[in-house]
């Protein structure tokens, strides 16, 4: 078949795959989303800072007043993407476009992937495609927000190029590819880099031991890889902490954290109703039809050694995605795994906390896999009898994934509240402390408050980037807040000059997140500190109560930071 | 401070009557007023409020053995700001129960909330109500929000945790794995299949 009729008919068909399987997200995409955990907020959040006018290493507008540093963003690609759009384009279109076409151009390319490289014929090429635009992995993706990860055409592109590199049969040109692919892999999230090295390491040590590798390709991907790679490293040293701090606040080495992050044996088939319970929606199915063709493609292409890479690459990424300890449901098997080792490296560990996310370079193999043994069954028995695989594929993605169904509906709005206070002072939101059995609550919460910022650009004492929510201006200035409050000797005009020193035009209370008693006492000792509250508010979804801070002069930002280092030695 | 039960009103399925909020609309665009950035008025401004949008229906069960001993259970829950008082029952009177099940259900329809606190309380024979769990808990799906709770033992009492809840048809734990089990079943199809054209190929 032409290429001119074969690529529109492959596009159109990820495509309506792309709109059944985030239904209904096509419907309304900028008004709802369809997440259940709380990291489409902070995406939403970062294209709208990175999009910002005067943005740069360190955005003033959220951990007010100290700034937040942006080193450690995840993705690069898609703040390039925001960069670009700048502040014209709602943040919110972000996360739509990349639910609806991520999938199409990563399908698409993984279907080139099986086609060009491994040699499969379409439409049997699309079995890649679904089985790697489609996985366990991009379920949990839009479930739980990082939905970046959805446009990965860089994995397919570069197994191809660095199977060639590595199969002897690459040029400097596949080389230079291979370095770029990799670089972008690496841009596109952590995880996904991760998850490229894998693919180096496996074909680079198979064309080690054929002795097929090429080193004038090698050469060529290590020129453009090495530099982007150390520049990153650089990147994410120049700022943060050594060792990644924990979201949940409980003891714990990183094996137990990275234990919660790896795939369990009952997430490779499907899913259940503690899934999507809270935090994580953790899935890694590649669908049953790749594989179960992977698991009969050695003895029907036995002879084919790129087939062979590309099982033993999905072969080694499922054993490493299963982490530290093999665990069939929850933790209850907890036999030691191949991962356990890097438990010894404590805080270099800690930054590794989802071994699970290498199902997308398993995804990927098993369905080039997967793809070359229906194009065998097709040419052995016609396609009359492979059509139904074909079928199966694309029920496969509903039917171990669990999308649509597993999405919400949930709206986008925006509390006006914010709105109300003057642009050039930052509003400090005021809630409880959650305990450990409640942290997703204080993610959710905090992260629901940073995408806000979308729609009224205010800045906010909270933390935005990261997990680590309970630190921070917001944490220390609120903590500051509500003990002064509460205290028997409140000093009313005290409290007042100190936040207004500190550049904060309101305190925006979140009532129905405090215990009754609290609430109450909070609400009383703020009104006697700050006055009446100047707004109630129960639209967008949340009851807020805003108390308005005087505001005599300009915000001094050097002045606030300095006030607020003071406060925070003396408070923690 | 726990509530009498005796003297609420039974509340299920709708909101408690509540006074009208007086309203003040915010003006549109990009020329209100601003709260801050100025002095505080010598006369504290008049608090201004902006009403809650849209209609949510939120649904609660609990499942209880009947070994727990009480004879009802009631939410305490804050939503919007506003307390109300929610009877559970099992006796069939809402839709999607089943009478005498031990699974008691309500229902509460409000303006849409993100969240909400809840408060379950459990209410044994001349006894003071039990608290038996409180938390936060996210209601922010548009059409549809189910909150289950299950009653377990620790030590000598009964305390209850939150549990994944299967549509209303659905009211027993096994459902919870039928995701996973249809997809075994699927797999088994699959894999028979491809073994069927596999194995076919050696057919002479």
């Amino acid at each position: 078949m032409s290429s001119w009729v074969r690529t529109p008919l492959t596009v159109i068909f990820f495509l309506a795959v792309s709109v059944g399987f985030s239904w209904p997200l096509v419907t309304d995409p900028t008004g709802l989303h369809i997440s259940r955990q709380f990291d489409i907020y902070s995406l939403v959040w970062l294209v709208q800072a990175v999009g910002a006018d005067d943005v740069g290493w360190n955005f003033s507008g959220t951990a007010w007043p100290v700034g937040e540093p942006m080193n450690r963003i995840d993705s690069f690609v898609l703040a390039a993407m925001a960069r670009v759009g700048g502040s014209e384009v709602d943040p919110w279109v972000y996360p739509a476009m990349l639910i609806l076409l991520g999938p199409v151009l990563s399908g698409w390319a993984a279907e080139r992937f099986a086609a060009r490289h491994l040699g499969a014929a379409w439409p049997w090429s699309l079995v890649a495609g679904l089985a790697f635009a489609f996985s366990g992995m991009a379920t949990t993706a839009v479930l739980e927000g990082h939905v970046y990860v959805l446009f990965d055409p860089w994995l397919p592109l570069l197994a191809g190029a660095w199977l060639r590199v590595t199969g002897g049969e690459g040029r400097l040109r596949d080389g230079l590819l291979a370095g770029l692919w990799w670089t972008l892999a690496l841009l596109t999230s952590a995880y996904i880099g991760l998850g490229a090295t894998l693919i180096v390491v496996v074909f680079g040590l198979a064309g080690l031991w054929s002795r097929s590798l090429s080193w004038r390709g090698a050469g060529a991907a290590a020129a453009v890889a090495v530099p982007a790679g150390l520049a990153y490293s650089w990147v994410f040293q120049s700022a943060g902490a050594g060792s990644r701090a924990l979201s949940r606040t409980r003891a714990g080495e990183s094996i137990q954290v990275m234990d919660a992050g790896a795939m369990h044996l009952d997430a490779l088939a499907g899913w259940h109703g503690f899934t999507d319970f809270g935090m994580h929606s953790m899935t890694g199915t590649v669908g049953f039809v790749a594989l179960s063709l992977a698991l009969f493609a050695p003895w029907m292409r036995w002879h084919d050694r790129r087939l062979r890479r590309c099982l033993l690459l999905g072969l080694v990424a499922v054993v490493l995605a299963l982490g530290p300890r093999l665990q069939l449901h929850h933790d209850d098997l907890r036999l030691f795994w191949v991962l356990h080792p890097l438990g010894w490296f404590q805080d270099l560990s800690s930054f590794f906390q989802f071994p699970g996310r290498l199902m997308w370079v398993a995804a990927l193999a098993l369905g080039g896999a997967a793809a070359v043994a229906a194009t065998h069954l097709a040419r052995v028995h016609g396609a009359v009898w492979a059509a139904p695989l074909l079928l199966m594929a694309v029920a496969d993605v509903c039917l171990t994934s669990g999308m649509p169904f597993r999405g919400q509906q949930v709206h986008r709005g925006s509390p006006e509240v914010y709105e109300l206070v003057s642009a050039d002072r930052a509003v400090l939101d005021l809630m409880p402390d959650f305990l450990p059995l409640q942290s997703d609550l204080a993610l959710y919460t905090n992260n629901l408050g940073c995408a806000h910022q979308a729609s009224h650009r205010r800045a906010l004492a909270s933390r935005c980037l990261g997990t680590t929510v309970g630190t921070g201006p917001r944490e220390v200035v609120g903590s500051w807040l509500s003990d002064a409050v509460l205290s028997e000797q409140a000093d009313g005009a005290a409290i007042v000059e100190e936040l207004e020193a500190l550049g904060f035009g309101a305190v925006v209370m979140h009532p129905d997140l405090y215990s009754r008693g609290d609430r109450v006492s909070m609400a009383e000792g703020l009104a006697a500190a700050l006055g009446p509250p100047a707004v109630v508010s129960k639209d967008g979804g949340e009851h807020l109560v805003m108390y308005a801070v005087p505001g005599r002069s300009p915000v001094d930002r050097a002045e606030a930071q300095k006030r607020y280092e003071a406060m925070e030695a003396a408070y923690q | 401070m726990v509530p009498e039960i005796a003297e609420q009103p039974p509340i299920r399925g709708t909101d408690r009557p509540s006074e009208p909020e007086p309203t003040r609309p915010i003006p549109g665009g990009g020329e209100q007023p601003s709260i801050r950035g100025t002095e505080r008025p010598s006369e504290p401004e008049p608090t201004r409020s902006i009403p809650g949008g849209g209609e949510q229906r939120i649904l609660f069960r609990v499942t209880a053995p009947s070994t727990a001993g009480f004879d009802n259970y009631f939410l305490e829950l804050t939503r919007l700001g506003e307390d109300q008082l929610i009877r559970l029952s099992d006796d069939g009177s809402n839709p999607e129960d089943l009478a005498f099940d031990g699974v008691f259900s309500g229902a509460h329809t409000g303006h849409y909330a993100r969240y909400v606190t809840a408060r379950l309380f459990g209410h044994a024979p001349d006894q003071e109500p039990t608290l038996l769990y409180s938390g936060v808990e996210r209601t922010d799906d548009v059409h549809e929000v189910i909150l289950g709770w299950r009653l377990i033992r620790r030590d000598q009492d009964f305390t209850a945790v939150r549990a994944p809840a299967a549509y209303p048809g659905n009211i027993t734990e096994v459902h919870l794995g039928l995701p996973l089990l249809v997809a075994f079943g699927w797999g088994g199809f699959v894999l028979a299949y491809v073994g069927f054209l596999f194995q076919r190929r050696r057919e002479p």
